[in-house]
């Protein structure tokens, strides 16, 4: 009965062992496949990294964005990085702390109401300026900061100005 | 006896029919019920009859499996399953045609282990169309088993389970149906 019993348990052990060996084997393969494509990967990559800068160049562009409170804090945020197809909305509301808009929609577009807690009100409120380098003058848009789509190396402007004056004065 | 030797024609008859259309059906890989029933015909008919089922049915199995053309595999899935049909006329007779509730635990490791060297004999299979492109014994027959060892654990899984569960029911049944030696005495059979 021993002797029956010590057969049957060898014989397990004995399956249990090669199929455990063969699995084993199975995933040390794996793991020097997968081992072995990450390296290949990593390695791509850090040969190709001149490469994906140039193709974030592509996708990209740079501007420079002044911001004047009205009160005669003027900051001057240069060289942000946006996406390609980014509007002077996106480009003030990528820079701000906090911002609250108006979306009338349509034609209209986006007003923006209030920039890092200066608001418009009954006699002041913000404008938003495009600086034409043709002609060397800051342009006052007369549509929304949202349809104004950006070109690389543009300059705009937001100022908290009155209304009394008209057209109110130049960013700078 | 006439009428017993009758029985035993009619219900190998019907292992062998069932065995090919079982191994002939649509499935997922590696989980099968012809190492049960190649094993159980060997304990119940003799090693000769067992390892001939065996060699029969992956004859068949070569030229008319779901999976294809079994090729240069063929006489490789034969052989193994001979193995398994001498191996379960062994077992048959040590068991003296009385199967009690440890066949349970035995017919499991028996088929678990069976399952391994059928897998070897059928891998080296593999390996002999490795080694018709270059690639020396050793590596050839090593690659085999371990590209294929997720294939070999759910056959050795599965079939240690398909053993633990069928096997005792199907002998209890047919050591009754056959009226074995003890059973025979206590009841014999209406004829």
């Amino acid at each position: 009965m021993e002797k029956k019993l010590f057969t049957y348990v060898t014989l397990g052990l004995l399956a249990w062992a090669i199929v455990g060996t063969a699995a084993a084997g199975y995933y040390f393969i794996q793991y020097n496949i997968y081992q072995s494509e990450y390296d290949d990967l990593v390695n791509q990559l850090n040969t190709n990294v001149g490469d994906i800068s140039a193709i974030l160049e592509g996708i990209s562009l740079e501007v420079n964005i002044f911001l004047s409170y009205g009160n005669g804090a003027k900051i001057w945020h240069n060289n942000n990085v946006l996406p390609l197809g980014a509007t002077a909305f996106t480009a003030i509301y990528s820079i701000v702390d906090n911002m609250n808009y108006t979306d009338y929609g349509g034609e209209l577009g986006i007003l923006v109401t209030s920039i890092n807690g200066v608001d418009n009100n009954s006699t002041h409120g913000w404008f938003y300026w495009h600086w034409d380098s043709g002609s060397s003058e800051w342009l006052l848009p007369s549509y929304s900061c949202a349809k104004h789509i950006l070109h690389r190396g543009d300059v705009i402007a937001f100022t908290y100005a009155s209304y009394m004056e008209w057209p109110p004065p130049p960013p700078i | 006896m006439e009428s017993s030797t009758t029985r035993r024609v009619a219900v190998f008859t019907l292992l062998t029919a069932l065995c090919i259309s079982t191994q002939l059906t649509p499935r997922p890989p590696n989980v099968e019920f012809t190492s049960l029933l190649v094993f159980f015909a060997g304990a119940f008919f003799g090693a000769l009859l067992g390892s001939t089922l065996g060699a029969t049915v992956m004859f068949i199995n070569g030229f008319l499996s779901p999976w294809g053309f079994a090729g240069l595999m063929l006489p490789f899935q034969m052989a193994g399953m001979i193995i398994v049909g001498i191996v379960g006329g062994l077992y048959g007779r040590t068991k003296k045609g009385i199967h009690t509730p440890s066949s349970c635990g035995e017919a499991a490791i028996l088929g678990a282990f069976l399952t391994v060297i059928y897998d070897l004999i059928t891998n080296f299979g593999v390996a002999v169309s490795f080694m018709l492109l270059g690639i020396p014994v050793l590596p050839a027959f090593i690659g085999a088993i371990v590209s294929g060892a997720p294939f070999l654990l759910i056959h050795v899984v599965s079939n240690f389970f398909v053993f633990s569960v069928a096997f005792f029911p199907l002998a209890r049944a047919l050591q009754e149906f056959f009226g074995g030696e003890k059973v025979w005495r206590k009841n014999s059979l209406p004829m």
